[in-house]
């Protein structure tokens, strides 16, 4: 229990204090790590956002491969190009978006929906004259944006596009680094929550703190 | 103030104390029960971590002075 929500294992157990000191702790710093990660710059007249630090980037399939062996590859190769989110799956079920953005996610398809993307945008910028033209074409990205949006999450925990990536980046100070280093943190953390629910504390009540005297 | 400024002075007062503060205080939580020892072991740790983190610093601004 301590894995969906950090410190809920403990307050099950009947130990609220600290089973809330956890709770607190580790969401304190995993949403401000997800509020430093969210940041927007303007390049020229396009304007480029990121909502977070926690995604997991959906790799292309080998087309040669099929089923769960391609699904496992592809999954080995997202976490080998953001290992982060090895630690910040451990924060649970405020991590499962990632999951689910990243299991809707084709890449090929969205590879293809970038690609018109780009091409509406560079149509847009060179629309400046015509208002009414222009007026189209922000219809045209409006709704290729919204193909990618889930449902429910919409675009929180997917992976941006490569360019709003370097963009942001590019246009950013080191709290973009900042920001995964506190969710990863988090994440690592609750391994030991988790630890402490399903095992207790490393030293014992009954146990003397090895800075105290043992009792005769 | 500039924005890197800003940058750094938040990073410093800000951000590094309450990395320093939460991690010492889940740490020292998972390894006791008592209230008493948990804040005892947590702000060991505190010091531990800022007198590790100041010498990292000290030692790289040395560097940079050379």
């Amino acid at each position: 229990m301590s894995y969906l929500v950090p410190g809920l294992g403990q307050m099950v157990q009947g130990r609220f204090g600290k089973g809330l000191l956890f709770f607190v702790c580790v969401y304190v710093l995993f949403f401000y790590g997800m509020y430093l990660g969210a940041a927007e710059v303007r390049i020229e007249q396009r304007t480029y956002r990121l909502n977070g630090s926690v995604y997991l980037p959906a790799q292309p399939m080998d087309k040669q491969a099929e089923g769960m062996a391609s699904r496992l590859r592809q999954l080995v190769d997202g976490l080998y190009m953001r290992p982060q989110f090895l630690g910040q799956f451990w924060m649970g079920i405020v991590v499962w978006p990632a999951l689910v953005q990243y299991w809707n996610m084709d890449p090929v398809v969205e590879a293809e929906r970038q690609r018109q993307l780009e091409d509406r945008y560079e149509e847009w910028e060179r629309l400046s004259e015509n208002a009414e033209e222009r007026q189209r074409v922000e219809r045209e990205i409006a709704a290729l944006e919204a193909q990618a949006r889930h449902p429910y999450f919409g675009d929180w925990m997917r992976e941006p596009s490569q360019r709003t990536i370097n963009a942001v980046h590019n246009g950013s100070d080191k709290r973009m680094e900042l920001a995964w280093v506190f969710t990863v943190i988090a994440g690592v953390l609750n391994i030991m929550v988790i630890y402490d629910a399903f095992a207790g504390p490393a030293y014992r009540p009954e146990e003397p703190h090895p800075s105290e005297p043992a009792k005769e | 103030m500039p924005p890197e400024a800003w940058s750094n002075t938040q990073m410093y007062f800000v951000e590094l104390p309450m990395l320093v503060v939460l991690v010492s205080l889940v740490y020292s939580a998972t390894r006791h029960e008592s209230w008493r020892l948990i804040l005892l072991e947590s702000l060991r740790w505190m010091a531990q971590l800022l007198l590790f983190l100041g010498g990292i610093g000290l030692l790289l601004y040395l560097t940079t002075q050379v």
